[in-house]
C-alpha cells in the first residue's frame, strides 16, 4: 500500500457556462467518486487550493524572488489535491479512471507516488 | 483597495468530513438555489442590475462545484451558497460604490435566505412572486417571457431552454438579451403589482405558465428529460400564485385545474410496450387519483367570482373527460357546448381543430370534416390536422380519402413515437380494418 497525491487540473473557463443543472450533476459525479473511494477507504485527505494568489519563489544571486504565479503561461490551473492510497500506480490509475475532473475542458490528474524512501508508511 | 476576495468558506458552515457518508444532494437543488438567489438579490439590486445578479448567483454555485469536491458537502448547501453569494454582492456593491445604501439590505436578505429551503416560505416567497412579474413584464413578447422565466425562476441554462422550446440557441440567448434590455429601458420595478392593476398583469403570467405546461405535455414519452421538465415547473409556479393570498384568483385556480386532469392522465399515455396511447385506448384505471383529487379542488375553487376565462372553459372540457369512467360514456354534447364558448372567447385554429372531433361525436364524422375546412392554411404542417381528417373520413368510410390525409400527417414533422402511431393507423386503414373509436 502507497500513498499518492491526485493533482486535478483543468481549465477553469470550461465551468463558465455551465447550467445550474449541470454543475449539480457534475457534482454529483464527484461526490459518487468520492463515495466510491472512501467505502474502500481509500481516502486520506483533500484540499481546494484558491484559484488566484499563489506565488512562485526563486533565489536569484542570492535574492528571493517572488512572482506571481503559476498562472500566466498556462490555462489550466490547479483546482485541488487529494492524498489516496493505492496498491500500485496500475492501481491509483484504474481507481482514477472514472475520476469526474477528466470530463472538464483543459483536464488532466497528475498521479504522484510518495516516496517513503524504503521505510512503511506510517499507520492508518 | 478593493480586492476583497470573498471567503471560500463562510462563517462556521457545519461541514460533514470529505467524502465521508454521502448524502445526495436534493434533486435541483442547484435550479432551486438559482431561482432564489437571483431573486432575492435582484430586490436587493434593483431590476436593472439582473445580469450582474445572475452573475454573482452563478460564481456562487461555480465555487460550490469547485470546493465541495474537495471539502465534502456541507451539512447545510443553501446555506453555503447563501453565504458565498453574499460575499460576491457585497464585493460587487463595493465595486459600484452601492454598500452604503444597499448594505443592510444584503444583509438583511442573507440572514433571511440562510434558512429556506422551499419556494414558500414566507422570506422570499414575495421575492418570487415579484420576479414572476418581473418575467412577464407585459411589453415583452410572450416568447422572450418564457425564455426570461425559465433562465431566472427555473434556473435553465440557455441550451437547456433551446432544448425546451425546441429553439435555436443563438435564438434564445439573443431574445434574453433583449428582453433584458427592455426591461432596463422601461426602468420596470421589481414588486408585486398593485390589486388595481393585479388581475391584468396576472393574465400575461398565466399566459407564460400555460404554455410551459403545454410544451412539457406535448413533449412525448423518451423525448429529452428537459422538456418533461416544463411541466413540472409549470406546475410549481401556477402553485406559488395559489399559495399567496394576491394571487389566488378563481382564474389561476382554473389553471392549476387545468394543468391536474392533463396531468393525471401522464401515467396512461403510453401503453404496455411503450407506444402512446391516446384517450381512448389508455386505461383509465392509470390515471393519477392524488392529481385527479387535486384537479377537481382547483376546479371548484375557479368557480368563485363570475369571471370565466379560457383556462375555466379548457379545464371544464378536461373535466368531462375525467368524469367519465369510459371512454365511451364521455358526455359529447357538453363538450361541444364547451367548445363554443371557448371559441366565443378565444378563437384559434388550434380550438377549432380540436372542436371538430366533438362536432364529430355529437352529430357525426361528416360534420366534423366540414368544421376542417379553413384550417390547413392557418395550420400548415401540423401532423394532428391531417390525422384528424384522416380518422373521420376513415370513421366516414371514405378509406381512399383517408390514405392521402394519412400521408399527408406523415410528411408533417412529429416525433418518433407520433409518426409509429401514424404508420400503425394507416396500415390498418389500408388492410381494411373497421375505423377504430377516435
Amino acid at each position: 500500500m502507497t500513498h499518492y497525491m491526485l493533482i486535478l487540473r483543468s481549465d477553469p473557463s470550461g465551468y463558465a457556462n455551465l447550467s445550474p443543472q449541470e454543475m449539480q450533476d457534475l457534482l454529483e459525479r464527484f461526490e459518487a467518486w468520492g463515495a466510491k473511494m472512501a467505502a474502500q477507504n481509500r481516502i486520506r485527505d483533500g484540499k481546494k487550493l484558491t484559484d488566484s494568489g499563489g506565488k512562485v519563489l526563486t533565489l536569484t544571486d542570492g535574492r528571493l524572488q517572488v512572482k506571481d504565479g503559476p498562472f500566466g503561461e498556462t490555462k489550466e490551473i490547479v483546482g485541488g489535491v487529494y492524498f489516496i492510497t493505492a496498491d500500485s500506480y496500475d492501481h491509483a490509475v484504474e481507481l482514477c479512471r472514472d475520476q469526474p475532473n477528466l470530463r472538464l475542458k483543459g483536464a488532466s490528474i497528475e498521479i504522484r507516488a510518495v516516496d517513503w524512501m524504503g521505510q512503511e508508511p506510517p499507520a492508518e | 483597495m478593493d480586492v476583497v476576495m470573498p471567503s471560500l468558506h463562510p462563517e462556521a458552515p457545519a461541514r460533514r468530513a470529505p467524502v465521508a457518508g454521502v448524502q445526495p444532494l436534493v434533486d435541483d437543488l442547484f435550479r432551486r438555489q438559482y431561482g432564489r438567489m437571483v431573486a432575492g438579490l435582484t430586490r436587493v439590486f434593483g431590476a436593472d442590475l439582473l445580469d450582474l445578479v445572475e452573475d454573482v448567483v452563478q460564481e456562487a454555485l461555480l465555487r460550490a462545484l469547485r470546493t465541495w469536491p474537495y471539502e465534502g458537502i456541507p451539512r447545510e448547501p443553501e446555506g453555503w451558497l447563501v453565504q458565498v453569494a453574499r460575499n460576491l454582492a457585497l464585493d460587487a456593491l463595493r465595486r459600484r460604490a452601492m454598500v452604503e445604501r444597499k448594505r443592510a439590505e444584503l444583509e438583511q436578505w442573507a440572514a433571511a435566505a440562510r434558512a429556506v429551503r422551499d419556494d414558500f416560505a414566507p422570506e422570499i416567497a414575495d421575492d418570487t412572486l415579484a420576479m414572476m412579474f418581473l418575467c412577464c413584464e407585459p411589453c415583452l413578447s410572450v416568447e422572450a417571457r418564457v425564455a426570461l422565466t425559465l433562465k431566472t425562476l427555473c434556473g435553465f441554462g440557455v441550451a437547456e431552454i433551446a432544448r425546451a422550446l425546441l429553439a435555436k440557441e443563438g435564438t434564445v440567448a439573443q431574445r434574453l438579451t433583449r428582453a433584458k434590455a427592455r426591461l432596463q429601458r422601461l426602468g420596470a420595478p421589481f414588486s408585486v403589482p398593485p390589486v388595481a392593476q393585479l388581475a391584468d398583469r396576472l393574465d400575461s403570467v398565466l399566459e407564460v405558465l400555460y404554455l410551459l405546461f403545454n410544451e412539457g405535455y406535448a413533449a412525448a414519452q423518451g423525448e429529452d428529460l428537459v422538456r418533461a421538465e416544463l411541466v413540472r415547473e409549470a406546475v410549481r409556479l401556477v402553485g406559488l400564485l395559489i399559495a399567496m393570498p394576491v394571487t389566488a384568483l378563481p382564474k389561476v385556480h382554473a389553471l392549476r385545474a387545468l394543468m391536474a386532469f392533463q396531468a393525471a392522465r401522464l401515467p396512461a399515455r403510453t401503453g404496455p410496450d411503450g407506444e402512446p396511447a391516446t384517450l381512448v385506448e389508455q386505461d383509465r384505471g392509470r390515471w393519477d387519483r392524488a392529481e385527479l383529487a387535486a384537479a377537481w379542488f382547483h376546479f371548484d375553487r375557479s368557480m368563485a367570482g363570475g369571471e370565466v376565462t379560457a383556462y375555466h372553459l379548457e379545464a371544464a372540457i378536461a373535466s368531462c373527460h375525467a368524469a367519465a369512467p369510459t371512454y365511451a360514456a364521455t358526455d359529447w354534447p357538453r363538450i361541444l357546448r364547451h367548445y363554443d364558448a371557448l371559441l366565443r372567447l378565444a378563437d384559434s385554429p388550434v380550438v377549432r381543430l380540436n372542436r371538430a372531433v366533438a362536432v364529430a361525436k355529437v352529430h357525426g364524422p361528416r360534420a366534423g370534416l366540414a368544421e376542417l375546412h379553413g384550417l390547413d392554411r392557418k395550420l400548415p404542417a401540423y401532423w394532428l390536422l391531417p390525422a384528424t381528417r384522416a380518422q373521420l373520413q376513415w370513421a366516414a368510410g371514405d378509406r381512399a380519402a383517408a390514405l392521402v390525409a394519412f400521408d399527408a400527417a406523415l410528411a408533417c414533422p412529429c416525433s418518433a413515437p407520433q409518426r409509429q402511431f401514424l404508420v400503425r393507423r394507416r396500415a390498418a386503414c389500408a388492410a381494411g380494418d373497421p375505423p377504430p373509436d377516435y
